[in-house]
């Protein structure tokens, strides 16, 4: 594996102020802790070339665990190895095999134009000048890179810095390129271009990317595999089918018809497969079965004129949405 | 090589940044030499009765404190108050994403940013020290621009552990400010160090404080000759670089970069 994470645990402490003056005081000497537990016990593996999703809401502990890899932060517990490295005791060493996009901070240099940063950022990596020429080909190409090469980063629209900010964390040709949340603010048109370039790199070069978004396009165009997390706990770790397959209400068979529906109702439910169905708007839904067929459905629901059918299956979103909310049902329950 | 490659490109690069304003420099060229100006009628004033103050006569202190203003305009650089603010946004994150240690960024930036106003600012002091008739008079240029040097490495070193306490203190006014006065009256900037009693002479010199400004521009001005001081100066340089290093260690080893 090339990202290796073994029980992760990250801890944060904070002190408790006193609630009386000679608590306070005492508090000086001897001062009280509260613990927040950001990430506990996360572990999993991420093979070379594999374009992987971190999800979860906010606050679930997403970018701490993207901080203890990229080794800005330490673990509590627990163990992280990519690349072969440990990525807080080797630091310096480490990051020469990594790329980094933080979506709300910025690598570049604000006042200079973008050529400049992108030289400043090869001087730092040491990245030789044919490495160079050939990692930015692909953004000047695709990306267009040149249109504002010669321009102050302050200049930029958000959607151009961005695509710089990519640029920039693939410059060195790194083995694992960490995105937290690299679409945060653009348009459709920017967005669909910077996925195109990510995915470019992950399927031609091989570059192993791990993303943090909250945009579910992202998930959806850039990564076969999904981690969830959810208070700090990894809840879901598997392919998007298989996750769409077992999250959420399932798949059902949707008709609309001219006829009497709860007596269509009464009939399906009547059905020996005993399957689920419920009305949704002007749509009578039951729930797909291979004890059900489609063939038969239709030669059930013919006396009652069906106008239309089609099979329904919940977004990503909406599975995504539904399983934040269990986890914060469950969390209140816990409570 | 990478490495000084690498800060190389920093200081360039910070030096372009800090050099861009134009406006921004003349007014600072307009109001240092409007600055000089005062200080040449107050040092004026202050020995209008007497030839002689402090064993110093008016054109050898004037040219003292004078030299101190400028050291102090030109190698005090702001990396605390960079530090501070990059910490506090949580930017630090990006830069320890980069193969480079926090310190020698930092220090790389200071020495473009010095480079820059040193390009704008000594013509400014040459035109002074032409109209109130001073000189510089150094026995040894080399040992007076190593303790420039040396100067510089102490200055950056107490603004970059300043800039640490970023991590601990959400404001760092009162300490950046307080470090600023303690580092210039005590370091010879605001009155030459002949001023202050003997006794508290020989103890600025011993500890690092003499050698913020006091010592460069003794060195400068020929007040000074031997090495002893340099050697001195350098000690405490080298002190300071191991204790922002451990500084900056300790700190990481810490270090909470809160949300994303």
């Amino acid at each position: 594996m090339l990202i290796q994470a073994d029980a992760l645990n990250r801890v944060y402490r904070s002190p408790l102020p006193g609630q009386s003056w000679g608590e306070r005081f005492a508090r000086l000497v001897r001062p009280k802790w509260s613990e927040t537990h950001s990430v506990r016990d996360v572990s999993f593996g991420i093979a070379r070339g594999e374009c992987v999703a971190l999800v979860g809401p906010n606050g679930a502990g997403k970018s701490t665990t993207i901080k203890m890899l990229t080794g800005i932060l330490a673990p509590s517990s627990g163990r992280v190895s990519v690349a072969g490295f440990d990525p807080q005791r080797d630091r310096r060493a480490y990051v020469k095999h990594i790329g980094v996009v933080f979506g709300q901070r910025s690598q570049l240099w604000w006042d200079l134009p973008v050529q400049d940063s992108f030289r400043i950022l090869q001087a730092l990596f040491a990245v030789p000048e044919a490495t160079y020429q050939q990692q930015l080909s692909l953004f000047r190409r695709e990306g267009g890179l040149d249109e504002f090469w010669l321009r102050p980063v302050r200049t930029l629209s958000l959607g151009q810095r961005m695509l710089c900010e990519i640029a920039a964390s693939f410059l060195h040709a790194p083995e694992v390129v960490f995105l937290d949340e690299p679409t945060i603010g653009l348009d459709l048109e920017m967005k669909a271009r910077m996925r195109g370039l990510i995915r470019q790199i992950n399927r031609d070069a091989g570059t192993t990317v791990l993303i943090t978004s909250h945009d579910v396009g992202d998930i959806e165009k850039l990564s076969q595999r999904l981690l969830l997390i959810d208070h700090g706990q990894l809840k879901f770790d598997g392919s998007l089918a298989h996750f769409r397959q077992s999250a959420g209400d399932g798949h059902w068979w949707a008709a609309k018809l001219g006829g009497d529906r709860d007596a269509a109702q009464a009939l399906l439910a009547a059905h020996p497969a005993g399957l689920a169905v419920r009305h949704n708007g002007d749509w009578l839904e039951v729930a797909r079965d291979e004890r059900l067929p489609l063939p038969e459905l239709l030669q059930l629901l013919a006396p009652f004129a069906i106008h239309d059918i089609k099979p329904v299956e919940q977004s990503l979103e909406e599975l995504l949405h539904g399983f934040y909310l269990a986890g914060k049902v469950g969390a209140r329950e816990a409570a | 090589m990478s490495t000084l490659r690498a800060c190389y490109q920093l200081a360039l690069a910070n030096g372009r940044v800090t050099a861009t304003d134009r406006k921004g420099r003349l007014i600072i060229c307009v109001g240092y030499l409007l600055g000089m100006w005062l200080l040449y009628w107050l040092w004026r004033g202050l020995y209008l009765n007497d030839p002689s103050r402090a064993g110093l006569d008016f054109a050898t202190a004037l040219t003292h404190v004078a030299t101190a203003q400028t050291l102090f305009a030109i190698i005090t650089t702001p990396a605390d108050w960079r530090l501070a603010r990059e910490i506090r946004s949580g930017e630090v994150a990006s830069q320890l994403t980069q193969p480079m240690n926090l310190a020698l960024r930092h220090g790389a930036m200071a020495l473009g940013a010095v480079a820059a106003k040193a390009l704008y600012m000594l013509p400014a002091f040459a035109l002074f020290l032409w109209w109130a008739g001073l000189n510089l008079a150094p026995s040894s240029w080399p040992v007076a621009l190593a303790s420039l040097v040396c100067s510089f490495v102490l200055l950056f070193c107490l603004a970059f552990i300043v800039g640490l306490a970023g991590f601990l203190a959400t404001d760092l006014w009162g300490i950046i400010a307080s470090k600023d006065a303690v580092v210039q009256f005590l370091g010879g900037a605001l009155i030459p160090l002949a001023f202050f009693p003997p006794a508290a002479q020989t103890l600025l010199h011993v500890l690092p404080f003499a050698h913020f400004f006091n010592t460069p521009v003794a060195y400068l001005t020929g007040q000074l000759h031997g090495p002893e001081s340099l050697l001195i100066q350098a000690c405490w340089a080298l002190a300071f670089m191991l204790f922002a290093h451990l500084a900056s260690l300790q700190v990481q080893r810490k270090l909470v970069v809160f949300g994303a």
